[in-house]
C-alpha cells in the first residue's frame, strides 16, 4: 500500500485588462529554489529559478541566464524535424527568452554574482493567448517567492489599438496581429524599466 | 505612445500586487551573498590616485580605439602603482582595482555630460555623429546601402526572391510565414576582436528582429509588390547603436533594390544620464558603446517621417519619468528627420525599376478549379512549362500564378502556356489541335492540353469523305473549329469550318443539314464511344494536399 504524496497547490488571481492570469506554486519543480504556472485562457508556462548559493569568481558581470524553451507538445504538434525533437531555440523562442531577461535583470543587486538561471516552459498554448506576456510574470513571481535576491516583482503588460484608434489592454493575439500597435511594457510597482515596440508610424502624443 | 505606456504600467499593478502577497505568503527568506567588488577603502584609493587623469584623458581623446588604449595604459599604471615593490604582488585584488577603475571613469564621463554638456567624443548631447551614406556598393546583389554613423558602419544588403522562397516558421508562434526576412551579424572583426564563428547569437537575434519589425510596416503587400525580400545586415565596424545604423542601411538597400517601400525608416539610439540625487538628467542622442555602458538607457527608436515603427528600452536606474520619456522621444524624432534628411540626399525614392540581376516576377490569376490540370498527374505539365521557359513558377491555393523569370521572353512565352493549359475550350474559335485517336465515325483532335474533341467525318473536309483515315491520320496536326460543347462538356468541332472559311453560324448550320440528311450517324451515334475527354486529364498531384504553397 502506497500513501497519498501530500501536494500542496497555492493559486492566486489577479486581473490583467479583461482578463483572468492565475498563478500557481507549491506544486511543481519543488527542487528548484523556486517555480510556479501562470496561466492566461488556455495558455499556461511554467517558469523555475535556480541559483547557485556562491558566487562566481573573476567575472565582472551578474551571470543570469533566461531560456525560453519552446515545446510543440503545448499545441500538440510533432516537431517535424528529423529526430523529432525542437533542437535549436526558434527566433521566437530566443525574442521571448531576450524579453525576459531584459524585463528581470536590472532588478537584482549591485554586486551578487551569483549564477541564476531561469527556465520558462510552456506547458500549453491556445494561440489566442500571447506565451511572452505570462512568461514575464511567471518568471519574476518564481524569482518573487524564492530566496534569491531580487528587488521585483515585475509585471507586464501589452497594449494595442482597435480600429478606431483606442488603446486595449492586454489583447488576444488575433486582436494585437496585424494592428497600428504592439507595445510590451515591463515595469515595477513604481516604474517601468522595459518597452518593447513595433508599430506603425505612430507618434509619441 | 507615452499615453500607451503609461496605461501598460497601470495595467500590470494587480500583477505586481499578486506577487507581493505571495512572497508575504509563500516567500522564502532571501539568501545571504557575499557582494562581489571592490570595499570604499579600495575605491577611495584609486579615486585619489586618479586624480582628475581620467577626466583629462577624455577631454583628450575623440576616437573609440585612442581612448581604449590611453585607459589601458592608465589602468596598467594604476595596477602597478598598486603593486608592492618589494613582493611584487599587488595590494588589492586585481579585479577590485579593475572595478574601482571603472567606477571612477564612469563618474568622470556622466559628470562631463551632466555639468558641461560635453560627451567623450565632444559631441553635445543632442548631436549626431557625422553620416556617410552610399547605394549600389555591390555590383551583383539586388540592392546595398552602407550607412556609416561615426565609428558604426553597416552593410546592408537586399535579395529578392519568389514568394514560395519566404520563411516557413516551424514554432510555437502564430505567424506561419514571413515575406519581409531580416539577418544581422555582427562579426568579431566589426570590434577588431578574435572571436570563433558559431553562428548568429541571441543578441543578433534580438538586433535583427528590431531592424526587422522597423522596416515591416513599410513594405508593400504581396499583391503590390509578389516577392520575398531578404536583408541581410553586416555590422562592419561598431561603436554603439549598430541596430539603428541597420535600419538605416536596410532602408537604403531597400530603395536601391527597387522595393517600392512607402517611406524610408531611421533609426536612432538615445541615452540618458541621470543624476538620482539632484535629480538633473541629459538626453543623449546618438550614443555611442561607452555612453551605453555607463549611462542609464538604452532607448533606440526607429521610424519614419511620419511615426515611430520600432521602439525597444532598457532601463537600468529606478524611475524613469514620463517626462523624460517625452523629451527623449521628442528629441530622438529630430534626429530621426536629419537622418532621413541625409538618407533621401543620397536616393531620394526607390529606384523604379528592380536590379536585372533579379528574377522578374509576373503574377496572373487562373480559376482555382484549374490548379491540378496546370500541375498535372506528379507535376508533369508546371515542370515541362519550366524547363521549356527556363521559370520558376509557383501556384497558390487561390490560384495566384507566379512567374519567376530573369529574362522578358522566357517570362512570356510561360504565361502563355499557363494560359493554355487553364484555357477553356470557345464555341467559334479556332484551334490547332493534334489529331490522338481516329474512328470509323470522326478523328478526335486535342484542342488544348487535355482538351479533346471530336470532328465528324461530316466536318473532315470541304469534299465528302469516304473514310477518316483518307484525310487524317493520328499525330497530323490540323486547324478545327468548335462549333459546339453539350451540357457534359463535350466538344464538337469542325474541320470544314475552317476549310470553307465560314462563321460559326454556318458551321452550326451545315452541321445540323448534315444530321437532317437522316444519316444513321446521327447526333447520338458518333458520340457513344466518347467517353468525355474533353475533361482534364491528370489531376492534382498526390501527396500536396497540406502544403499551404506549391512550388516547384
Amino acid at each position: 500500500m502506497s500513501t497519498q504524496y501530500s501536494v500542496v497547490s497555492h493559486r492566486y488571481a489577479a486581473p490583467l485588462g479583461d482578463r483572468e492570469v492565475i498563478v500557481e506554486a507549491g506544486k511543481l519543480a519543488m527542487q528548484a529554489n523556486a517555480a510556479v504556472t501562470v496561466r492566461m485562457g488556455d495558455s499556461m508556462v511554467l517558469a523555475t529559478a535556480v541559483a547557485t548559493y556562491q558566487p562566481r569568481e573573476g567575472i565582472s558581470f551578474f551571470p543570469l541566464t533566461v531560456d525560453f524553451e519552446e515545446r510543440l507538445y503545448a499545441v500538440g504538434r510533432i516537431p517535424g524535424s528529423f529526430f523529432r525533437r525542437e533542437g535549436r531555440p526558434s527566433e521566437t523562442a530566443i525574442l521571448y527568452s531576450r524579453l525576459v531577461d531584459r524585463s528581470l535583470r536590472p532588478l537584482f543587486p549591485k554586486g551578487f554574482r551569483n549564477d541564476v538561471q531561469v527556465i520558462v516552459t510552456p506547458l500549453s498554448f491556445d494561440e489566442v493567448h500571447p506565451l511572452d506576456t505570462i512568461a514575464v510574470i511567471a518568471a519574476s513571481a518564481a524569482l518573487t517567492i524564492s530566496d534569491i535576491p531580487f528587488h521585483g516583482p515585475v509585471g507586464h503588460a501589452r497594449i494595442t489599438v482597435d480600429e478606431v484608434g483606442r488603446l486595449i489592454v492586454n489583447p488576444t493575439i488575433p486582436e494585437y496581429e496585424n494592428r497600428r500597435l504592439d507595445l510590451r511594457v515591463s515595469g515595477t510597482a513604481d516604474a517601468i524599466h522595459m518597452v518593447e515596440c513595433a508599430a506603425g508610424e505612430i507618434e509619441r502624443r | 505612445m507615452v499615453e500607451a505606456i503609461t496605461l501598460a504600467h497601470e495595467a500590470m499593478q494587480p500583477i505586481i500586487e499578486l506577487q507581493r502577497r505571495m512572497r508575504e505568503e509563500l516567500g522564502q527568506p532571501k539568501m545571504s551573498y557575499p557582494v562581489s567588488g571592490p570595499d570604499e577603502t579600495v575605491e577611495a584609493e584609486v579615486r585619489a590616485w586618479l586624480g582628475t587623469k581620467v577626466e583629462e584623458l577624455i577631454a583628450q581623446t575623440t576616437s573609440k580605439e585612442e581612448r581604449n588604449e590611453a585607459l589601458a595604459a592608465l589602468s596598467q599604471a594604476l595596477q602597478e602603482a598598486f603593486t608592492d615593490p618589494e613582493t611584487g604582488a599587488p595590494r588589492y585584488p586585481v579585479q577590485d582595482l579593475a572595478e574601482a577603475f571603472q567606477t571612477v571613469l564612469k563618474e568622470a564621463v556622466r559628470r562631463r555630460i551632466l555639468e558641461q554638456d560635453e560627451r567623450p567624443d565632444g559631441r553635445h548631447p543632442n548631436e549626431i555623429r557625422p553620416l556617410y551614406i552610399e547605394v549600389g556598393l555591390s555590383p551583383r546583389a539586388h540592392g546595398s546601402g552602407l550607412f556609416q554613423r561615426g565609428e558604426t558602419q553597416v552593410l546592408s544588403i537586399a535579395t529578392l526572391g519568389t514568394v514560395g522562397e519566404e520563411q516557413m516558421l516551424d514554432d510555437l508562434g502564430v505567424m506561419e510565414r514571413k515575406r519581409y526576412m531580416h539577418h544581422y551579424n555582427f562579426p568579431p572583426f566589426s570590434t577588431g576582436e578574435v572571436r570563433p564563428l558559431r553562428g548568429p547569437r541571441r543578441r543578433e537575434i534580438g538586433h535583427g528582429a528590431l531592424a526587422e519589425n522597423a522596416l515591416r510596416p513599410m513594405i508593400p503587400p504581396e499583391e503590390e509588390f509578389p516577392y520575398a525580400i531578404r536583408v541581410v545586415s553586416e555590422v562592419l565596424s561598431s561603436n554603439g547603436s549598430t541596430s539603428m545604423a541597420s535600419v538605416c542601411a536596410s532602408s537604403m538597400a531597400l530603395m536601391d533594390a527597387g522595393v517600392p517601400i512607402r517611406a524610408p525608416v531611421a533609426g536612432i539610439a538615445m541615452g540618458l544620464i541621470v543624476d538620482e540625487e539632484s535629480g538633473r538628467y541629459k538626453v543623449l542622442t546618438d550614443i555611442q558603446g561607452i555612453e551605453d555602458a555607463l549611462g542609464d538607457m538604452d532607448f533606440k527608436v526607429a521610424g519614419t517621417d511620419q511615426g515611430i515603427t520600432a521602439l525597444q528600452m532598457d532601463i537600468k536606474i529606478k524611475g524613469l519619468s514620463m517626462a523624460i520619456l517625452r523629451e527623449a522621444l521628442d528629441q530622438a524624432r529630430a534626429a530621426r528627420l536629419e537622418i532621413l534628411e541625409a538618407m533621401q540626399a543620397v536616393l531620394p525614392a526607390p529606384r523604379p525599376e528592380i536590379s536585372p540581376y533579379a528574377p522578374r516576377i509576373y503574377t496572373l490569376q487562373i480559376p482555382v478549379d484549374k490548379i491540378g490540370k496546370l500541375i498535372g498527374p506528379g507535376g508533369k505539365h508546371i515542370r515541362a512549362i519550366q524547363q521549356e521557359t527556363n521559370t520558376k513558377i509557383e501556384i497558390t491555393p487561390e490560384g495566384m500564378v507566379y512567374i519567376a523569370a530573369t529574362d522578358e521572353a522566357g517570362a512570356q512565352r510561360a504565361r502563355e502556356l499557363v494560359q493554355l493549359y487553364t484555357e477553356d475550350a470557345q464555341v467559334g474559335k479556332i484551334y490547332t489541335g493534334r489529331v490522338v485517336r481516329v474512328t470509323d465515325f470522326g478523328a478526335f483532335v486535342e484542342i488544348l492540353p487535355g482538351v479533346d474533341g471530336m470532328v465528324h467525318i461530316s466536318q473532315l473536309s470541304d469534299r465528302r469523305v469516304p473514310r477518316v483515315e483518307d484525310v487524317v491520320q493520328v499525330g497530323d496536326e490540323i486547324m478545327v473549329m468548335v462549333t459546339d460543347i453539350d451540357p457534359e462538356g463535350r466538344i464538337r468541332l469542325s474541320r470544314q469550318a475552317v476549310l470553307e472559311g465560314w462563321t460559326l453560324e454556318e458551321a452550326r448550320e451545315a452541321d445540323r443539314k448534315g444530321k437532317g440528311r437522316g444519316s444513321d450517324r446521327g447526333r447520338n451515334g458518333p458520340r457513344g464511344g466518347d467517353r468525355g475527354r474533353s475533361t482534364p486529364r491528370g489531376g492534382r498531384p498526390k501527396g500536396n494536399g497540406g502544403r499551404r504553397r506549391r512550388s516547384r
